[in-house]
């Protein structure tokens, strides 16, 4: 690289010249790189829908998560999207498992914390992700110390087991939770009559 | 999935539903015009009348057809001037309209109402068109043309009405359906087309369910943020050129080293380092770069700050023109609004003129309809309680026509709606006496109470003066339901009233619900939003002006004292700051309490996109909803009802979603059953098949004792009853229904024809919790009293 700038004479160097080729070289790059990024997009639509047709039968497509010592699985069918918290804005007169509303891509959605919901042991620590889930006409945003990603599960791994929200859980501890279930709990309707009476 | 057919009903519905409106609105316009303008006015309804005929015979509507040609022929009278639009007259028409409006709101087919009422109301208006009363009830028998025998029952029997071109003799007293059918069928080409011109501006519509408009407004809402975000960009851009900026200053103050560099360097005998030579070359193709780079930067941050103005004002523009598609004038919904006081107060021997004044301001849909119930309330009770009859009136220097006024106007984002009358005025005394009686208040608070205070009593549940029971009070619910459906509107009312010479109501209430204007302020570390119109002042004030009373702590402002509340400890926010010299307060008022809020700061005031909370969170007190600022943050928004009312010791009432009548009324009618005690056949009929359409089940019976049988094997979610009845009356039903251990607490409506005070006071003696009056009987006013007593 030093070579190519000690020319012989100092005037001689054609700048705009070495400009345009600089340019040439960027917008080159630029679709060589757009082009590698859409052949990859590509690629992983493709993968897509094998993976869809694969899955057609007897699995569940789960967003998986960590909260505390446990992992946790959302079926796809109730999320409808991830982010990190962001700000949270808290409500007084709330109960502890609604911490507060954040704003999800400009919608005002309640956050929920499951481990105060289930009585978990609790670190003072916010967990910082969400994943957003509705069931029905509840749309909450679901506290997660780490959103893992999209697994398929198959069904017959999941092995029933006779907590509240679960629909089970795998060989690798990883809780399926019922959000219908889940969602017919009174709980989650604050109602301050109840707590009037 | 609609058939064909169903859809041809709907259409058809919807066709007579702006005819009935039309032809309303024109009788009512008629009593005020004169001259051509009363012409026009006359001759289109004939048209619309006529119309009208049309259309339900095109669909098989026989008893449409048949009262809508009556009514055309009582018209046509009119017209030719063979007939004065008598109040009487109009009467007829207004029945006609009536029996039409209840058959297309029921939603039912016409032969479920029963024959004998349409041939009454066919009967009255053909007597009032002149074709001879007499023949007009021996009618069927002589009637020549025999087609005609029972018009209104046989809908499809009614050939004769199309062949209107058959030239009659014009005076026709035997066959009401032909005569001036040349004059009305040749009209009728252009009627269908123009059909409500004079009487409405007509401007191409389209019918839109409301949800989608919701959905286009909460977009507008998240587009808004967007653009918000956008002008969050602009100012981050602006900070990189300024950094680079930074950067070339700092260059200046290196190039002259630089250019001492470059001449050493192109001396011919210069000996610098080739690494040194390669600095000094790259440092030139720097300078270069850098200055392009600034210069790009500065282009992008304008074009940035262009786009970004032109955004907003697209935005802005796009957000009023879809919150102006949610706004109706305030004419939808007092339409009726004439109709109803010229009906009550000739009921009541009364004479009253109704003025309306700004009927064209808009307002948002969603308070629009909350506002209806609330003003009819006012106006009723405007009659029945404030306005005196004529003698009265004349006696205390009054003119004989009481003058009720009802005046909408906007400002700012705050609509303002007085309903004000010359009447009585509110009787303080009795008023403090009926709240002692009711329980509302002790002796001795009625006597420290302030007049203006007492005068919100009113507006208590379960107040009601009922010296002067009215048709459908008698539980107080009436000025009930004024404050309650404004105060979940986020709005407020006033009460002025002199005694002897008036009364006036105000209301304030926003214009839209989900663009507020609100006051930011600071509790703790959280910030919050006030909805401005809630809000009375803002002061700072000296510690020193703080009092108690009762170990409670009060201030005076703008000279009236007032209770001081710590807003941060009504909302429990943790940290709690120690008092200075001088504190902020904020004063919120609802009706005429006022509390003045301690807080840790107050900012400006800004508009807001309000959101409700989500389900789980929406019954939570002290929150109306939540705003999204710019920065993307949420800001909720305190419900100042709520803050005033925990501050004053009231309890506090269950939240209700905005909008709660429809959706309440679908709960509380779900499989319900009533009972239905009336002996006339057509009575029994009409509510059973209203109370059917709203999801009632229904079990009629046809008298009192019959009922009473019934009752030993049912318990019915509410009883409606007629008064008059053979073996056992209404009264008797009620006092036995209300005194038997298992059925007093059913709810027990009276409907009756009986509309004299004492006839009204009897029946809630015996224990009937309201009383409805037949003649003016409307369907939602049924369904209204019973979602009341339920």
């Amino acid at each position: 690289m030093t070579d190519e700038h000690l020319p012989p004479t100092q005037t001689s160097i054609d700048w705009d010249a070495l400009l345009r080729t600089l340019e040439w070289d960027d917008d080159e790059r630029r679709s060589a790189d757009a082009l590698t990024r859409l052949s990859i997009r590509a690629a992983q639509y493709a993968e897509l829908t094998r993976f869809d047709l694969q899955s057609q039968n007897d699995t569940t497509i789960c967003v998986t998560f960590r909260l505390g010592t446990e992992r946790y699985a959302v079926s796809t069918d109730w999320v409808r999207g991830v982010q990190a918290i962001g700000k949270i804005t808290r409500v007084p007169g709330a109960p502890d498992y609604y911490p507060g509303v954040v704003n999800m891509r400009g919608r005002i959605i309640t956050v929920f914390d499951l481990r105060r919901f289930f009585n978990l042991e609790i670190n003072d620590e916010l967990p910082q992700e969400l994943v957003q889930i509705e069931i029905g006409d509840l749309n909450l945003g679901m506290l997660a110390d780490h959103i893992e990603g999209v697994e398929q599960i198959l069904d017959d791994e999941i092995q029933p087991i006779d907590i509240l929200f679960a629909r089970g859980i795998t060989s690798d501890r990883l809780v399926i939770l019922d959000l219908e279930k889940m969602a017919k709990d009174a709980r989650l309707i604050v109602n301050e009559m109840d707590e009037a009476e | 999935m609609l058939n064909a057919d169903q859809k041809l009903l709907q259409l058809f519905q919807e066709e007579v539903t702006d005819y009935l409106q039309a032809l309303n609105d024109g009788l009512l316009r008629i009593e005020m015009t004169e001259g051509d303008e009363r012409d026009e006015l006359i001759r289109e309804m004939n048209r619309i009348a006529h119309s009208m005929k049309g259309a339900a015979r095109a669909v098989g509507y026989g008893m449409i057809e048949t009262v809508g040609h009556a009514m055309e022929e009582v018209l046509n009278r009119v017209m030719d001037g063979s007939l004065a639009l008598s109040p009487d007259v109009a009467d007829t028409l207004y029945d006609g309209l009536d029996l039409i409006t209840g058959a297309m709101n029921g939603d039912e087919d016409d032969d479920t109402i029963p024959d004998d009422v349409i041939q009454d109301v066919v009967n009255n208006l053909r007597s009032a068109a002149g074709l001879d009363v007499p023949q007009a009830s021996h009618d069927s028998s002589s009637n020549g043309n025999g087609q005609h025998n029972g018009a209104g029952i046989n809908e499809n029997q009614e050939v004769p009405a199309v062949k209107a071109d058959m030239p009659l003799p014009d005076p026709q007293p035997t066959a009401p359906i032909q005569p001036d059918s040349n004059k009305t069928d040749a009209d009728s080409e252009h009627a269908t087309a123009t059909m409500t011109m004079a009487l409405r501006p007509s401007e191409e519509t389209l019918r839109v369910a409301v949800r989608k408009l919701d959905h286009l407004m909460a977009e507008v809402s998240e587009l808004l943020v967007a653009r918000m975000q956008n002008d969050e960009r602009r100012r981050q851009i602006n900070v990189v050129r300024r950094d680079l900026m930074k950067w070339q200053r700092h260059w200046r103050g290196v190039r002259a080293s630089y250019i001492r560099l470059v001449r050493r360097q192109q001396e011919p005998d210069s000996h610098l380092p080739p690494e040194l030579v390669a600095v000094i070359k790259f440092l030139e193709t720097n300078e270069r770069y850098m200055s392009r780079i600034t210069r790009q930067m500065t282009q992008l941050g304008q074009h940035v700050a262009q786009d970004n103005m032109q955004l907003t004002a697209l935005s802005d523009m796009l957000q009023d023109d879809v919150a102006s598609l949610r706004m109706m004038p305030f004419e939808a919904i007092i339409g009726s609004f004439q109709r109803m006081v010229r009906d009550i107060s000739r009921e009541q021997n009364k004479d009253i003129h109704l003025d309306i004044i700004g009927a064209a301001v808009e307002i948002d849909k969603m308070v629009l309809d909350a506002l209806k119930d609330p003003l009819v309330h006012l106006l009723r009770n405007s009659i029945d309680h404030g306005l005196e009859d004529g003698d009265t009136r004349e006696a205390a220097g009054k003119p004989r026509t009481g003058e009720l006024s009802l005046k909408v106007e906007q400002r700012g984002s705050e609509i303002v709606i007085i309903v004000s009358d010359d009447g009585q005025g509110f009787d303080i005394k009795r008023i403090k006496q009926k709240a002692m009686q009711v329980g509302l208040i002790t002796p001795s608070e009625a006597e420290k109470l302030s007049d203006t205070d007492a005068r919100m009593l009113v507006f208590a549940s379960g107040f009601s003066t009922n010296e002067q029971v009215t048709a459908i009070s008698g539980r107080g619910l009436g000025m009930d339901i004024v404050r309650t459906r404004i105060e979940s509107l986020r709005g407020r009312i006033e009460v002025d009233s002199r005694s002897g010479e008036g009364t006036t109501v105000t209301l304030h209430v926003p214009v839209s619900l989900t663009r507020i204007r609100g006051v930011l302020l600071k509790v703790g570390d959280e910030n919050y939003a006030v909805p401005s119109v809630m809000v009375n002042r803002m002061e700072t004030i000296p510690a020193f002006s703080i009092y108690t009373a009762e170990g409670k702590e009060m201030v005076v402002l703008n000279e009236r004292p007032m209770p001081l509340v710590k807003l941060g400890q009504l909302l429990g926010t943790p940290d709690e700051m120690v008092r200075g010299d001088t504190l902020n307060v904020i004063v919120l008022q609802m009706a005429e309490r006022m509390v003045a809020f301690e807080v840790d700061g107050l900012y400006s005031e800004t508009e807001l996109v309000l959101t409700p909370l989500g389900r789980e969170l929406a019954n939570v007190h002290f929150i109306a909803g939540a705003a999204l600022l710019g920065s993307g943050d949420v800001l909720l928004v305190l419900d100042a009802n709520d803050l005033v009312r925990q501050a004053t010791g009231m309890t506090l009432p269950i939240k209700r979603t905005i909008s709660p009548l429809h959706q309440s009324r679908k709960v509380t009618t779900d499989k319900l059953t009533a009972m239905v005690v009336d002996d006339s056949i057509t009575t029994r009929t009409l509510e059973k098949n209203i109370l059917e359409a709203v999801g009632f089940d229904v079990r009629v019976a046809v008298h009192g004792e019959q009922a009473w049988d019934m009752l030993t094997d049912m318990r019915p979610d509410v009883i409606i009853s007629d008064v008059e009845m053979p073996y056992m009356n209404g009264l008797d039903l009620a006092r036995l229904v209300k005194s038997h251990v298992h059925t007093q607490d059913i709810p027990f409506i009276l409907l009756t024809s009986l509309a004299k005070p004492e006839q009204r006071q009897a029946g809630l003696e015996a224990g009937a919790d309201a009383y409805l009056v037949k003649s003016r009987f409307d369907q939602q006013e049924l369904l209204n009293t019973i979602q009341s007593v339920l």
